[in-house]
């Protein structure tokens, strides 16, 4: 059973029941919360992963976009658009970390300077972060038919959920080193 | 990477150090705090080598020195050059081919003491590392972070059997009351929701549940002891949270108080669980539409909660417990739990072990952290 919070979110029951894909859409849209009605055949790419996590995938938009992501210097490196959760080797340090929904979108910055903003910050704790994220940027134009994403944060970050259907290859509009 | 040089350790080690939140967080963690309950340990990611294995730098961090962190008064560099030992860790995740073409994880981690910072100078955080609250979901700055002294007033005769039990139903109730408002750590609320899924079958599990809420409290907040004054009257003195340590305080004034109701609610309770045999059954998976009691006894079970929620006033606490636990059931048996703690610290009350309505000492150090 799906049930709708006040504040909008979509949580199980715990009758065992995971949330549908189409269950999740529909009930979205109903939720009055201003999301662009969903095309209810688009399936996310990590829907079996997604299900399993509580308040997973959260309301998302589908709207038209430019994302800024960082990448490694092979343009057409997979791993590129490999969310963290499926990454190797796992950066985690102990195991049986928890799972988050995050971990299967892929995390983009709207804008370049705010990408590069973030690499700056990371690497005042973590001088070698760039060798786990990447040191180049790939800027990538979504589509409404591509997935959905997140609002974006205060620092401009936002998480793109992908359909089955999205052709990763197909959005790059630009790739480049990281010029901090 | 290079090779680091250094005393091998047992990987085992690590077994006692349980993840708390992540300090520093871009797809994946690359600064967590862990505990071992008695003390705080950073987990600082350090490198890759892209293909198959991740290092971190592991050390200890003193209360003070996480506060001063999380209050943005030092830097991160501070805490790893001020650490008094770094382990470096090689976590390796090698996925091979085996037999049959299927594909075979096999992950080792290698665990080594290091002398000094020279062989991890390359790693170390700049002058400018400052925490910053946008680089995790985990942390929220709004709560309260630093830890206080605070007295618990005692009188007559302690065995040490009594200190035992003592610390036990106090570190319980104190895991309770953390971990149902809202903490510095913001993802407690989901750690109980999973505890309360575990199975649940009997007191074995009322215990579990503690000792897992137990685990996930930072070390920062662990109840440290600081001095024991022991006479007649005397005082236990107790570096935590002052605020949980003081919302105990009135939660066993209030059961002594409404002892009479709060027992009468409780009989009910476990009538009700008794007579259709549930109270070791384990129910922690399914919901209220599939558990065997009808609605009405439900309902019953749910609101002589409520009621006791109301008489130790713990609305809102009892209210976190029932939204994540799996169905009512379960819920009623972790607020049997909680009253069973909060008793057995009433007893104490009632032998004139605790003295709960003596006004505590002005502590001058109040604020002073070791």
């Amino acid at each position: 059973m799906v049930k709708i919070r006040s504040d909008g979110c979509v949580y199980l029951c715990n009758d065992g029941n995971h949330l549908k894909n189409k269950e999740y859409m529909a009930n979205n849209s109903e939720s009055g919360s201003g999301h662009t009605p969903p095309k209810v055949e688009h399936e996310f790419r990590y829907y079996a992963e997604l299900a399993k996590l509580p308040n997973c995938p959260p309301p998302l938009l589908n709207t038209e976009r430019r994302g800024f992501r960082f990448a490694s210097a092979d343009k057409l490196d997979p791993r590129n658009f490999l969310p963290v959760a499926l990454m190797t080797p796992a950066r985690l340090p102990k195991l049986g970390h928890m799972a988050c929904c995050s971990a299967y979108a892929l995390s983009m910055y709207d804008t370049r300077e705010n990408l590069i903003k973030k690499a700056k910050l990371l690497l005042k704790s973590n001088p070698k972060a760039l060798k786990t994220i990447g040191d180049h940027f790939l800027e990538v134009s979504l589509d409404p038919q591509d997935g959905r994403h997140s609002a974006k944060g205060a620092s401009g970050h936002f998480d793109f959920h992908s359909y089955t259907s999205f052709k990763p290859t197909g959005c790059v509009i630009d790739h480049g080193m990281l010029l901090l | 990477m290079n090779t680091v040089q250094g005393s091998r350790l047992e990987v085992r080690q690590l077994e006692r150090h349980a993840h708390i939140c992540d300090l520093i967080h871009f797809d994946g963690p690359l600064l967590s705090l862990f505990s071992d309950r008695k003390r705080n340990w950073l987990y600082l990611w350090a490198d890759t080598d892209g293909v198959q294995r991740n290092r971190w730098i592991l050390f200890p961090v003193g209360r003070a020195e996480l506060v001063s962190y999380l209050n943005r008064e030092v830097p991160l560099l501070d805490l790893v050059t001020g650490a008094s030992f770094h382990w470096v860790l090689d976590d390796t995740h090698k996925t091979s081919t085996a037999d049959e073409g299927h594909a075979r994880r096999d992950s080792y981690r290698n665990l080594i003491r290091i002398e000094g910072l020279a062989q991890i100078s390359e790693y170390l955080p700049s002058k400018e590392s400052y925490f910053d609250e946008s680089l995790t979901n985990d942390v929220s700055m709004a709560m309260d972070i630093t830890p206080e002294s605070f007295t618990v007033p005692i009188d007559g005769r302690w065995f040490i059997s009594d200190l035992d039990k003592f610390s036990k139903s106090y570190s319980h109730v104190y895991a309770f009351l953390y971990a149902t408002r809202p903490q510095f750590v913001t993802n407690i609320g989901e750690r109980l929701g999973r505890f309360l899924r575990a199975p649940w079958t009997g007191g074995y599990s009322r215990i579990n549940l503690f000792t897992a809420l137990e685990q996930v409290i930072p070390a920062v907040h662990g109840l440290q002891i600081r001095s024991i004054e022991y006479a007649s009257p005397g005082d236990i003195t107790i570096e935590a949270l002052r605020s949980v340590g003081d919302d105990i305080k009135l939660l066993a004034i209030r059961c002594a108080e409404n002892s009479v109701a709060i027992r009468d609610a409780v009989k009910k309770v476990n009538q009700a669980l008794s007579d259709n045999h549930l109270r070791k059954r384990n129910l922690s998976t399914v919901s209220d539409a599939v558990v065997p009691l009808d609605a009405q006894r439900l309902t019953l079970l749910k609101d002589r909660c409520l009621d006791i929620a109301k008489l130790l006033g713990l609305e809102a606490e009892i209210e976190i417990l029932r939204e994540q636990s799996p169905n009512t059931i379960v819920f009623s048996k972790a607020v049997l739990a909680i009253v069973k703690q909060t008793d057995r610290l009433v007893d104490f009350q009632s032998q004139g072990l605790l003295d709960l309505y003596r006004a505590p000492h002005d502590l001058n150090d109040g604020s002073e952290i070791a």
